[in-house]
């Protein structure tokens, strides 16, 4: 790898997906994604907006990534407090267009679960459980952002649905948003992901560097669709690169 | 003419009557303005089969409650700690089938609490939560039910009505009135929702500074039973503009929790002292005067 780090990698990936007429929100463990909006903001984004989680900072500009979202520091050159009525009626309405989300099983349709691993009388896992995502059905995209990737995450099925993806295309035209269109992009430390196929399962869009399309599929528990030849996630560039330094004052991101 | 009332209790006075089994809400955001003093009043006095309504996201206030085996029942839409992962206390019981776990999730705990607070019968959804399986594990909280003016399928979720609420802010006067620095986040709905609100705060304010900016107060002393002067009331968490989370001690906690020796934590830090006024004094000051911010 180059002079960046897998995660400032991730960053620049993410912010790319990212447009001018977004309003995004993050959850809790969301360096990455921040990092993403802020650059985004910085560079093709300028009219971007964004809510920092739980500190309900819209637009943030804290000086450090910090390690909690909902961190009242988070509120520092922010331009609003959002209270959580505000947030649930973002999420209801769909003037979210982005939340960025995961799960501790996520399936070839990008359905997410955050409640119980196993049978759910008696979870091999109790999660802790389905906060915001079932708002997927009703926000207009869903980011999957997922800090590792094995087979025990990427998952054939998951043992519970706590945010819908496109399973049930029936189900879905009758009680999805119609604004909504679902999980569209998932991000890992392996590589990205979208939705782009027929019958809309995870295609494989790009492989970071230095990871080989099998290495990916190695470690996902469902086969991933594959269209021609998968390209390499592009790193950052060195105007990016240095933004994100900007950004993330305190290294956050290089460890 | 009589004299209008202060609303002052001890720690200790104003968790006294909290009967076992009620239904108990402690607010704050993840580790924001979490009431811990009032819970670890709580955990001294023995509670138990007490009914967890907690806020969206939240956690280390319910995962000690639950290591102090205090309760019986919980309404789940995140109990984690944040930053530091699940919840060990409240894993182990859930998987273990320990205490009852009612899954639901934000907006229906919300607007849950927003019925309550409104006198609404109940608050109606439109139908994202049949896309999920909460209606399969939680079908007493979610109904269908038809649109009487589309005639299309929405859901039906019922009120929540804490029978207690502990709100931790910044300041207060004697009178209830209520200041959080970090501004409002749900404070409002829940104290609206619960049948009884003690209030604890950090500094006790002359009723003056609040009338000086009514714009500024976030909970309105009306609304309110008792205060209570819990100076570090939200440790190991953080007040917002007044001190940070306690890192090095959240870190401990956890380590302790994933080895289930919370028990053992409870006996060290909580249990030994009367009120939270002698735990904080047998703390270590310079420690704690390095998480207070510059005022």
């Amino acid at each position: 790898m180059g002079d960046y780090t897998n995660s400032e990698l991730m960053a620049a990936a993410i912010a790319r997906e990212l447009s001018d007429d977004d309003f995004a929100a993050v959850g809790t463990a969301s360096h990455i994604p921040v990092c993403a909006l802020r650059l985004a903001q910085r560079t093709h984004a300028p009219n971007l907006w964004f809510l920092y989680g739980g500190s309900g900072a819209l637009n943030s500009k804290a000086e450090s990534l910090v390690e909690m979202a909902a961190d009242f520091r988070n509120l520092a050159g922010a331009e609003y407090r959002t209270p959580l009525q505000d947030i649930i009626d973002f999420e209801f309405t769909g003037r979210f267009t982005t939340l960025f989300l995961g799960g501790v099983q996520i399936d070839r349709y990008g359905n997410m679960n955050m409640a119980a691993i196993g049978d759910y009388a008696k979870p091999k896992m109790r999660g802790p459980g389905t906060v915001g995502l079932a708002f997927t059905a009703s926000v207009r995209k869903v980011f999957i952002y997922v800090q590792h990737h094995d087979p025990r995450l990427f998952v054939e099925k998951v043992d519970f649905i706590s945010g819908r993806g496109h399973s049930g295309p029936e189900e879905l035209a009758q009680h999805r948003c119609a604004w909504a269109q679902g999980p569209t992009w998932v991000i890992s430390p392996m590589g990205v992901m979208d939705f782009e196929t027929p019958d809309r399962r995870m295609r494989l869009r790009s492989v970071h560097p230095g990871v080989t399309v099998a290495d990916v599929q190695a470690k996902t528990g469902f086969e991933l669709a594959i269209t021609g030849d998968v390209p390499t996630t592009a790193p950052p560039t060195a105007e990016q690169l240095q933004i994100i330094r900007e950004i993330d004052t305190s290294g956050v991101l290089r460890r | 003419m009589s004299l209008r009332k202060s609303k002052i209790k001890s720690l200790a006075e104003a968790v006294a009557d909290i009967p076992d089994g009620a239904k108990i809400l402690a607010g704050g955001v993840h580790l924001s303005n979490t009431p811990m003093a009032l819970v670890r009043q709580l955990i001294r006095k023995g509670a138990k089969d007490l009914e967890i309504i907690p806020t969206p996201a939240t956690g280390l206030w319910v995962d000690m409650l639950i290591a102090a085996d205090a309760v019986r029942k919980i309404h789940v839409s995140y109990i984690g700690l944040e930053f530091l992962g699940l919840a060990p206390n409240f894993r182990r019981a859930a998987e273990a089938g320990k205490i009852e776990v009612v899954d639901v999730d934000e907006p229906t705990i919300f607007h849950g609490l927003r019925a309550a607070a409104s006198g609404l019968p109940f608050v109606v959804f439109p139908p994202i939560h049949l896309l999920t399986d909460l209606p399969k594990v939680s079908p007493q909280v979610y109904k269908s039910i038809v649109d009487p003016f589309t005639g299309k399928t929405v859901v039906a979720v019922p009120p929540l009505q804490p029978d207690v609420c502990f709100v931790h802010v910044a300041k207060a006067d004697i009178y209830g009135n209520g200041l959080s620095l970090g501004g409002r986040h749900m404070e409002d709905i829940i104290t609206k929702a619960s049948k009884r609100v003690i209030l604890s705060a950090e500094e006790i304010v002359d009723n003056a500074e609040f009338c000086a900016d009514p714009t500024r107060t976030t909970i309105p002393g009306v609304l309110v039973e008792a205060v209570v002067h819990a100076p570090m009331g939200a440790w190991p968490g953080a007040c917002p503009g007044v001190y940070d989370y306690d890192r090095p001690h959240l870190l401990e906690y956890n380590e302790m929790a994933k080895k289930n020796e919370t028990s053992s934590y409870l006996d060290r830090f909580v249990r030994p002292h009367a009120d939270d006024t002698a735990m904080i004094a047998a703390l270590d000051d310079e420690h704690l005067s390095r998480l207070r911010m510059a005022r």
